[in-house]
């Protein structure tokens, strides 16, 4: 692993060990969920800001895989460990399923294919009330343990989810940073050269829309045992508009995009909760500056700012050398 | 010439875009190891022959081989790996992407089928990139911008762009044996032409098949083993350049009395 993965991975260590010091135990809980969501972020930002396709159904996927692994802990009583372990498998056949036909189409057309899968799955929820409890939803989902250890408070599930994080923030480092990270770039950026370069654009493409499904799967999964309840009422398209933000927003072509992305708009509608009814509007304002006057979304920015401050630490300590 | 193995074979092509036949029964016949070049008027169909061969587009009739093995109807990543390179009228590289990475993707394309263990850290993956980078080191030193492998592709003049394209396309893994020029020297001055046509020699010397699409005549006539002639998408002539030179019917539809 080269020093710059370490820098980054370390970074992320150290500010995920100090927030249960610094800020009170309510915001444990919205970091248990700005956890979820940048599974998800960062299952989209490779998608969107590599190999650039644009998925409006991720909320399906994750909606899959939490209705997987609840299904499967409570009416078929597998342990909720290898129910996730089966939701997140469950979720990439599904995606490989959507995603052969699906990614035939590009652009605003593959856009439509996954917003239209979205409904679908938002729809069988509903209609399949035998097995998913329909609008009711599904209670008593089981929560992880690990011996007599229960996974309860917020706290040990803020830190479970943030293991996950890290190891898939590790995983897609070392891939964006190796040359495949260049070869989705590639595929994104020209599909003819890259072609008669030897790449199997079709193949790649579909690699990585099956792991972005994948990821908000397993981001499902971790949601239910956490929770303990689904109701259809998490899945709906808002929720794939409010992941696809935050992945604009924190930077679709910078490997902390999504997680910055997730930071910002999970704890934004808890503020603006008393003005639900402004709150869209200013997420389409807020994306409307954005991308005006900042196309590559903030984590770029806050990568510059940390640099300069880094080098006028460093300045600062050359004086005693 | 039967004797001399030949790498590349085309038989009877016929390429056809809705009513206009681009390419009417062409036949070529490159030889292991010769510098073929097609010339003709704008429009004859000669990028189409490049296209054809490198699976981008599929003929309506006839067949390719290359090394022994039919390729026509395959896939353009499955032509590229069997050994053909190609450049672009246009220089095509990764814009934003910097000079190295463009090298890599085709250098390490093996690793396009482990996203998981790249991702996991399997050390025989590492070792493909660590190799490839050595060896996208000594492709760049080979065309001179080894010490601009940091710069974004966009930012180079538009002959270092030309030596990109050169570099990125003979990285292809496995080592291309027949490379594809489509008008290499086109937007280069003299001095530029001269530096890259340098390039091309040196790996013409070094056993590479070339076919070359060209205008410059002199250029062609001076380096070509055999030169194909096209003209409304069918073969006028297919000779060494002595004869195609003196050959009434190219001087007519292409070359001019005054060459002659």
């Amino acid at each position: 692993m080269n020093n710059r993965n370490i820098k980054d991975l370390m970074f992320l260590i150290f500010i995920i060990t100090v927030i249960p010091f610094v800020l009170p135990g309510y915001y444990l809980n919205i970091f248990v969920f700005i956890g979820l969501n940048s599974l998800m972020a960062l299952g989209l930002l490779i998608l969107i800001g590599y190999t650039g396709q644009i998925s409006l159904g991720h909320a399906g996927f994750y909606a899959i895989g939490a209705y997987a692994s609840a299904i499967l802990s409570t009416a078929y009583n597998i342990s909720p460990w290898f129910s996730i372990v089966l939701a997140v498998l469950i979720t990439a056949v599904v995606g490989l399923i959507v995603g052969i036909p699906a990614l035939r189409l590009s652009g605003y057309y593959l856009a439509l294919a996954t917003l239209a899968f979205g409904l679908i799955i938002f729809r069988v929820i509903l209609e399949l009330y035998q097995l998913t409890g329909g609008a009711i939803g599904l209670r008593n989902i089981p929560r992880l343990t690990l011996g007599d250890f229960v996974f309860k408070s917020d706290l040990s599930y803020y830190i479970l989810v943030w293991v996950v994080v890290i190891i898939v923030f590790t995983f897609l480092l070392k891939v964006m940073r190796s040359p495949y990270g260049a070869m989705m770039k590639g595929v994104h950026a020209d599909e003819t050269v890259s072609s008669v370069s030897g790449i199997n654009v079709k193949v790649l493409k579909l690699k990585v829309f099956v792991f972005s499904t994948a990821l908000a799967g397993l981001a499902g999964a971790l949601y239910s045992h956490y929770i303990t309840y689904v109701g259809p009422d998490s899945f709906t398209v808002e929720v794939s508009i409010l992941i696809l933000l935050m992945v604009i927003i924190g930077g679709s072509q910078h490997p902390w995009g999504g997680i910055v992305g997730a930071v910002i708009l999970t704890i934004m509608p808890e503020y603006l909760r008393a003005y639900r009814d402004i709150a869209i509007g200013t997420y389409g304002l807020i994306l409307m500056l954005l991308i005006l006057y900042m196309p590559n979304g903030i984590a770029p920015l806050l990568e510059k700012l940390f640099l300069s401050l880094q080098r006028l630490i460093s300045k600062g300590g050359s004086i005693t050398k | 010439m039967t004797d001399k193995k030949s790498l590349l074979q085309i038989n009877s092509l016929t390429k056809r875009f809705g009513g206009l036949t681009a390419l009417k029964n062409v036949a070529l016949s490159v030889h292991e190891g010769s510098f073929r070049s097609i010339i003709g008027p704008n429009g004859a169909g000669k990028t189409t022959v490049f296209n054809v061969i490198s699976g981008l587009y599929l003929p309506e009739e006839g067949e390719i081989w290359f090394d022994g093995q039919k390729i026509s109807g395959t896939s353009p990543a499955a032509i590229a790996k069997l050994g053909i390179a190609r450049t672009f009228q246009h220089p095509r590289n990764f814009h934003d992407m910097t000079v190295l990475d463009n090298i890599l993707i085709s250098i390490c394309s093996k690793i396009q089928y482990h996203f998981l263990g790249i991702g996991l850290g399997i050390p025989f993956l590492n070792k493909i990139v660590k190799d490839g980078e050595e060896k996208a080191r000594e492709l760049l030193d080979f065309v001179n911008l080894d010490g601009k492998r940091f710069s974004y592709a966009n930012t180079l003049s538009y002959a270092d762009q030309r030596k990109l394209e050169l570099a990125r396309v003979l990285a292809l893994e496995p080592k291309p044996k027949l490379l594809l020029l489509d008008e290499p020297t086109s937007g280069l001055n003299e001095e530029e032409t001269k530096r890259f046509m340098e390039l091309v020699y040196k790996l013409r010397q070094d056993g590479l098949t070339i076919i070359m699409i060209e205008h410059r005549i002199s250029l062609v006539l001076d380096v070509s083993d055999e030169i194909l002639v096209l003209n409304f998408g069918e073969v006028l002539a297919d000779d060494v350049p002595k004869m195609v030179r003196n050959n009434q019917k190219v001087i007519d539809a292409y070359l001019g009395p005054q060459i002659a």
